[in-house]
């Protein structure tokens, strides 16, 4: 296997903390021992005890064991071992006894949990189980979706000024009861709701408005979900939470082979799990794709997505009437390194005309992949924008942009972002000298 | 053609619907039109929201950017080329959150190379500059032009603009600054331009008060040159007290100035070499101080305790330190060292002692502070910017090993250390920690030790030091060792990814 760069080993760390420690670790000192082969990286990290620790990573998962207390994963003596072999510093060798007998143990149970999901699809298999499953599921969902029918028309009933004035728990209970409903994608809108209404932003009465309405739209179509054309029925579900399990979608999802950059990567924090979005793009199709991934906070994301990456292979698409929300097949293949530039730059006219056509499709779409061709971060009516070639103004989300700000330094270039139908959020621009800069 | 709608439902909404039933919308036309005919606008409620679903994705598929038809004035060019992407990491790893005490290191080597960071870290490093001042200076060296217009962006970056804009507005500054900033603009000038300095400063001389004054003056220290003695010699007249001592400590730094030959004058006739067999120094106390002689300085106030030094070889003392060191070889034709050596059974010895030390200090003759700080044991005495200070600070501490703590040597001599001190240093702690007589050690940061050592002594440092990290250390202890160990590998990555091949 390839080595990493350092910024792909980074991407794993569970926090910043764990980054800074992880860099700190990274010096040959402390490292009694080192080695790697195709397979693994090891290491013994000199700690506070007398006894070093026992860090290993199998390259393949990637998967760490490290024999320190910390709780983290990975921790920072693993981040310091990818950090050293990410920088060259370590020989090939054979695995240490520790490193063997764990790696070996590690293919056992691979054996063994490739039985079990076996087992586990033949009893998915079962036709009647299956149905009765998903027929339990839509019982307790359409429960849910007519509770929160009432509870929208209390809402608007009363008004929104009073719904300001409620504390955050009444938000959050009415997302709970769907989340027990087996709707927690409901759950999630509600508690959105939540937050807009306690934002303290000027336009939140309008903002609520919509995310309400759309909402609704949810609600209302679910009864008649049968009716819906498959795709749209698809869409719908993933609105409710209940998308089609991941294998379901990597044997019947709609395939595609091709060579994607990484457009851009944010991780976010919601609900208690960090959540990873990743952009791509195939070089081929044109197709963008949106790969979601989740974690409990500590844990790690599986795969390097860093901005910027060429990865070959093949994504399975979730059925949606706006396709975007992918899976990989089998784990995706590191390519060349930096590409001359992101792929599908365009004006934001037309990004915006790419948005319009699939919310035509999908009234639920949350984010569309921009990629502007020549933008220009400028001040105007207080606050930054970006401009595009033909002079329109794509407002930049809230927060800071003096990265990007000082990457440009008043001069045109490319930048991916994410597009809210409000604000471009952007994830990473083409800076002089052709370095992509990650700004997520 | 839908705002009026969107406002109409917005007003209901709020309300809500039992004080406010939403107006069912006119002006819409086509597929909207008909979408929204076909809600139940009997039931308020349902119409409401399902209204708001469809306005709301209408505007959001339908909203036109503003355009902005002048694009902005680009940022001057920065022609320097960029530093290595190893570089770049290290730098983003001390803005962040990294040892920033290296954060100086990275500059002065990328200003000497040349090279500029990725414009992305530029607002860290403005960041920096805000929070610590004494890196502006080489932050704006470093940022360049594309810096300076990044700061004029934002307000907590009103530094960069102050800075760079120092070359202007001096007078004005001079004029209207508190007395801490003048004093610094004063360096500064002084620094670059000596002789417009003490032009600054005689401007407001005589408006100044006397605290000014005597801090002010201070400044004239940097870049001294025989061209100050006249102000200073006028300053010898003020009416501050605090001012005409400020002025004779400076003057005795000029071994050329009459206030120098005025000084040797009346040390000569105090001064003589006796003895036949065994040749020493045999030495008067001045006579009480005439009016010249407290003119420039020489009186009772601040006799130094316990050092064995009386009211009238005191005023002896501060006339040895305001003679040139040049004299003693005159009179005794010997160089420092054999001159100390006869001075050694001299009544006087500790006047004498003390008033060489502020001499070689003043006059920062590297012969003298050698032989008094390895005699005093006082390695203080060395400037450690003078040529071959480092090795005299060798000599001192490995005569003196043992007197001298490794905290105290870093207190007193900062880096950058030569090859040999730093090797002594590194010995020294080797024992230090493989005896765990750690005493030395406390209170000490190992960590900085590691900015004082010279790069070349690494690899000794990595061989004596990084085996003890196996060893039953006290946790701390092994902590600051393994900090120092990587903080000398991050100097020696510094180096090697801003240095040129």
């Amino acid at each position: 296997m390839s080595r990493w760069s350092a910024e792909q080993v980074l991407a794993l760390a569970p926090d910043a903390a764990s980054v800074a420690a992880g860099r700190k670790l990274a010096a040959a000192r402390g490292w009694p021992a080192l080695g790697c082969d195709e397979r693994a990286v090891w290491g013994l990290a000199q700690g506070s005890g007398k006894n070093p620790y026992q860090v290993a990573v199998d390259l393949a998962g990637p998967a760490y064991r490290c024999s320190c207390p910390s709780r983290k994963i990975p921790c920072k003596h693993v981040l310091g071992l990818l950090l050293l072999w990410s920088a060259g510093e370590v020989a090939a060798g054979e695995p240490q006894a520790f490193a063997q007998e764990w790696l070996a143990s590690r293919a056992q149970r691979a054996g063994q949990a490739g039985q079990r999901s076996a087992q586990r699809a033949e009893s998915r298999a079962d036709p009647e189980a299956r149905a009765r499953r998903q027929a339990n599921r839509a019982d307790r969902i359409s429960a849910g979706v007519q509770e929160l029918d009432r509870w929208l028309r209390d809402l608007v009933r009363q008004g929104l000024a009073a719904a300001q004035a409620r504390p955050m728990r009444f938000w959050d209970d009415a997302a709970a009861r769907l989340v027990d409903a087996q709707a927690p994608g409901l759950g999630g809108r509600v508690r959105a709701l939540g937050s807009t209404a306690h934002s303290g932003r000027p336009d939140w009465p309008a903002q609520l408005l919509a995310q309400l309405g759309r909402l609704y739209l949810a609600v209302g179509a679910w009864p008649r979900a049968d009716a819906l054309p498959d795709e749209l029925r698809a869409s719908l579900r993933d609105v409710l939470g209940w998308p089609l399990p991941g294998e379901e979608v990597r044997r019947r999802g709609e395939q595609v082979a091709d060579t994607w950059t990484v457009l851009g990567v944010r991780v976010v924090e919601q609900e208690r799990l960090r959540v990873r979005r990743t952009w791509l793009r195939g070089a081929r199709s044109g197709r963008c794709a949106l790969i979601v991934q989740f974690t409990p906070p500590g844990g790690s994301f599986e795969g390097d997505y860093v901005a910027g990456s060429v990865l070959g292979g093949t994504l399975a698409f979730f059925p949606a009437a706006a396709p975007l929300r992918a899976l990989p097949v089998a784990e995706l293949e590191r390519r060349a390194d930096a590409p001359a530039q992101l792929p599908g730059a365009g004006g934001f006219g037309a990004a915006l005309r790419g948005w319009a056509a699939a919310l035509a499709a999908d009234p639920w779409l949350e984010r569309w992949p921009v990629v502007l061709r020549e933008a220009t971060p400028v001040r105007h009516d207080g606050r930054w924008w970006l401009r595009d070639d033909a002079g329109l103004l794509a407002p930049l989300a809230r927060g800071e942009h003096w990265r990007l700000i000082a990457l440009a330094g008043g001069a045109a270039l490319q930048v991916s972002g994410e597009w809210d139908g409000r604000a471009l959020a952007p994830l990473a621009a083409l800076g002089e000298d052709a370095r992509i800069v990650t700004l997520a | 053609m839908t705002t009026a709608a969107w406002d109409e439902l917005l007003a209901a909404a709020l309300l809500g619907t039992e004080r406010r039933t939403p107006a069912r919308p006119q002006q819409a036309e086509g597929a909207l039109a008909q979408a929204l005919d076909g809600l139940p606008w009997e039931d308020p409620e349902a119409a409401l929201l399902g209204a708001a679903g469809l306005l709301a994705g209408y505007r959001t598929a339908g909203w036109q950017p503003p355009a902005l038809a002048e694009a902005p004035a680009p940022a001057p060019r920065d022609e320097r080329p960029l530093c290595s992407p190893g570089a770049a990491a290290i730098l983003a790893r001390l803005l962040d959150s990294g040892p920033a005490l290296l954060l100086p290191e990275w500059l002065r080597l990328a200003g000497a190379a040349g090279l500029r960071p990725p414009p992305e870290l530029l607002p860290a490093l403005l960041d920096a500059g805000a929070r610590a001042a004494s890196l502006r200076t080489a932050i704006l060296a470093v940022g360049g032009a594309r810096l300076r217009w990044l700061a004029g962006l934002d307000e907590r970056w009103e530094w960069a603009g102050e800075a760079a804009a120092a070359g202007a507005g001096i007078e004005e500054r001079w004029r209207t600054g508190t007395r801490d900033e003048r004093l610094a603009l004063l360096r500064e000038v002084r620094r670059a331009d000596p002789a417009r300095g003490r032009e600054l400063l005689s401007a407001t001389w005589s408006s100044d008060g006397a605290a000014d004054r005597a801090l002010l003056v201070q400044a004239l220290a940097v870049g001294l040159d025989p061209s100050d003695e006249p102000f200073l010699e006028d300053a010898l007249d003020d009416r501050s007290k605090l001012v005409r001592q400020e002025a004779a400590q400076l003057l005795a730094q000029l071994p050329s100035s009459a206030f120098a030959a005025r000084m040797a004058q009346r040390l000569r006739p105090l001064v003589s070499v006796g003895g036949r067999l065994r040749r020493r120094l045999e030495v008067q106390t001045p006579p009480e101080p005439d009016d010249a002689a407290r003119r420039d300085g020489v009186d009772d106030a601040h006799r130094p305790q316990g050092l064995g030094i009386g009211a009238r070889a005191w005023h002896l003392a501060q006339i040895v330190a305001g003679t040139p060191l040049a004299f003693w070889e005159e009179v005794t034709g010997a160089d420092a060292g054999a001159t100390f050596a006869l001075a050694r059974d001299c009544d006087h010895a500790p006047a004498l002692t003390y008033g060489w030390s502020i001499a070689a200090r003043r006059q920062r003759d590297p012969q003298w502070s050698t032989v008094l700080a390895r005699e005093t044991q006082d390695p203080g005495l060395l400037d450690p910017s003078a040529p071959g200070a480092g090795d005299a600070a060798a000599a001192v501490f490995a005569t003196a090993a043992g007197a001298i703590t490794l905290s105290e040597m870093l207190e007193r001599i900062p880096g950058p250390w030569t090859a040999s001190l730093s090797r002594l240093a590194i010995d020294h702690l080797a024992r230090a920690l493989a005896t765990a007589g750690t005493a030395d050690l406390y209170g000490i940061r190992l960590g900085h030790l590691a900015l004082a050592l010279d790069l070349h002594a690494r690899d000794a440092a990595i061989t004596a030091l990084e085996p003890l990290l196996q060893r039953d250390l006290q946790p701390t202890v092994r902590r600051q060792l393994a900090e120092l160990l990587a903080n000398l590998d991050l100097r020696h990555a510094i180096t090697r990814e801003l240095t040129p091949p």
